[in-house]
């Protein structure tokens, strides 16, 4: 037997041209394995059907209670509350796809471009694979609101762009932090001048320092991470579904946001930042393939999209999750190329993206475009670096024994195996 | 190779990379790597980085586990049985270990039962 302790994050995978939007308590025959994202654990006529999408997008935790209760969480911390010690904690790991019927196999989904196939080819697939999916979205998701999550970046730009064919009441949002000046940041001047150029009304979140802070612990639990990177991240997340959820308190349909996370792991496009002489957000000493790799791979031991969204109540969806294939058949020729992001989007989205969102000099959400370091500065100047952070976060879970944690998250994963659940429960 | 040999290797490339002194006295390859602070998460794929170029071998995520990827010596360990895997079965990679103090995993190759996929 087992149970479900909390209500796992909503659908939105992706297989055979159909968006995969069935809860995740209830079984759904698969025809192959999901993009996108995905997980669900659910009683089938047969079994137990565990599934969750290949990158791992969307999370699945379970444990093991002393009395021999398997539980099943969207959030480690529901396992804690639940009786289950962190150290018993476990990820069902990505592409995992255990069908509750044996007669009914599980094939890999759609096939990668082969490495030798012309740049131009992948993109041309990328896009026509953005467009399907926008446009079975928008079938999905009726008259839903739904915003996207401008920073003024090539990213979310690209999945404005594409969006807006599809979805006829597309709005835009946009973040900023009143702390350090008082002036906007380059992401908010760009977001803006971007959402009137595409025709987007735009919602404007700003929050005082103070503000943004009192989000920490709520990031912390639903992104599951106590890394800084992943942490700041989500708080901008945060700020802006909170944002999003005020303006829809009445609304029967929880509102949509898209984001363009997921494409700086696909072209391994990060630098490590600098403040006051010190490092953040350092990466890994390995070639580009390796790191693209490392990084994609990493994707699953996060939540710093969908689970501060969810928070409020609002459904995140990352578009460039169901075209990573795609990505990761770009050849290391291509990845190697120091221009690689805007290439590839000019090849994606061509002149839709404008001019001056090219020449932009690429900035992290987190930072924003800010002299002041942007959420990054505003944690160390408050005292909130790496190791306060991973000290909450393990006080959030009940953990004395900080090295449980450098053994939860190990090499970008979490910890992970599946659990004996086969055959009629 | 032998397993004193890749421990050998690994020792190597941990000292460098990681700037262990010689005269470290807590350092040995029987000391936990993580836990001990000589290795951090991003450490952990410059090691796997190594680990598939220095031994041709990719370590699976089943193995990235505690109890067998905490020290020098288990890692050699786990090292040594892919190679030899990889040998004895004509593999690319050998079929990962259980993790230990998991439950039973289920997959496509080590055939469990129900019609299980993981890739």
């Amino acid at each position: 037997m087992f149970r479900l302790v909390d209500e796992l994050d909503p659908n939105f995978g992706w297989a055979n041209g159909r968006v995969l939007t069935t809860p995740p308590d209830r079984y759904a025959p698969l025809e192959s394995e999901p993009r996108g994202a995905y997980a669900c654990v659910a009683q089938g006529p047969t079994g137990v059907q565990i599934v969750r999408d290949t990158l791992g997008i969307n999370k699945l935790f379970w444990a093991q209670r002393p009395d021999g209760e398997m539980l099943f969480a969207s959030r480690p911390r529901h396992l804690v509350e639940a009786g289950c010690s962190f150290e018993a904690v476990w990820a069902v790991p990505p592409a995992t796809a255990v069908q509750a019927d044996p007669a009914r196999s599980m094939p890999r989904a759609a096939e990668s471009e082969p490495p030798s196939s012309p740049i131009a080819a992948i993109a041309a697939r990328i896009r026509s694979e953005l467009d399907r999916y926008f446009a079975a979205l928008a079938r999905e998701l009726g008259d839903t609101p739904v915003y996207v999550c401008l920073s003024g970046g090539l990213d979310s730009t690209g999945i404005a762009v594409v969006a807006r064919h599809h979805l006829s009441g597309l709005r835009a949002v946009s973040f900023d932090l009143e702390w350090g000046g008082g002036a906007s940041s380059g992401d908010r001047i760009t977001a803006a001048r971007l959402a009137a150029d595409l025709g987007l009304p735009l919602t404007r979140v700003t929050v005082s320092a103070d503000d943004l802070l009192g989000l920490v612990d709520t990031v912390l639990t639903e992104g599951i991470d106590w890394r800084d990177f992943n942490v700041h991240a989500g708080l901008v997340n945060a700020a802006l579904a909170r944002g999003i959820a005020q303006l829809h308190v009445a609304d029967a349909a929880r509102p949509v946001a898209l984001t363009g996370d997921i494409a700086n792991e696909l072209l391994a496009d990060y630098n490590a930042e600098q403040i006051g002489g010190r490092t953040y957000y350092a990466l890994p000493r390995v070639p580009l393939p390796r790191l693209r790799a490392a990084l994609v791979r990493g994707l699953e031991a996060s939540h710093r999209e969908v689970g501060p969204f969810r928070a409020w109540g609002v459904r995140a969806v990352q578009p460039y999750a169901v075209v990573a294939d795609y990505y990761m058949a770009l050849p290391e020729s291509f990845l190697r190329l120091a221009d690689r992001k805007p290439r590839l989007c000019r090849m994606v989205f061509g002149d839709e993206i404008p001019a001056y969102v090219y020449d932009r000099p690429k900035t992290r959400a987190q930072v924003g475009g800010r002299d002041d370091g942007g959420v990054l500065g505003l944690c160390l100047a408050r005292g909130i670096d790496g190791q306060a952070l991973r000290a909450r976060f393990a006080a959030l879970h009940g953990i004395t024994d900080f090295t449980l944690l450098s053994r939860f998250i190990c090499g970008g994963r979490y910890r992970a195996a599946l659990p004996t659940l086969c055959g009629p429960t | 190779m032998t397993h004193d040999q890749i421990a050998a290797r690994l020792e190597g490339f941990v000292r460098r990379q990681f700037t262990v002194t010689r005269d470290d006295p807590r350092f040995s390859r029987r000391a936990s790597l993580f836990r001990d602070g000589y290795v951090d998460s991003l450490g952990v794929v410059e090691l796997l980085a190594f680990i598939n170029d220095d031994f041709g071998v990719e370590v699976p995520d089943e193995a990235l586990v505690p109890d067998n990827f905490e020290t020098i010596d288990d890692i050699a360990r786990v090292i040594h049985g892919l190679v030899n895997g990889r040998r004895e079965h004509g593999l690319t990679e050998a079929p990962p270990p259980p993790p230990p103090g998991a439950p039973r995993r289920e997959s496509s190759r080590d055939g469990g039962p129900g019609s299980s996929v993981r890739a």
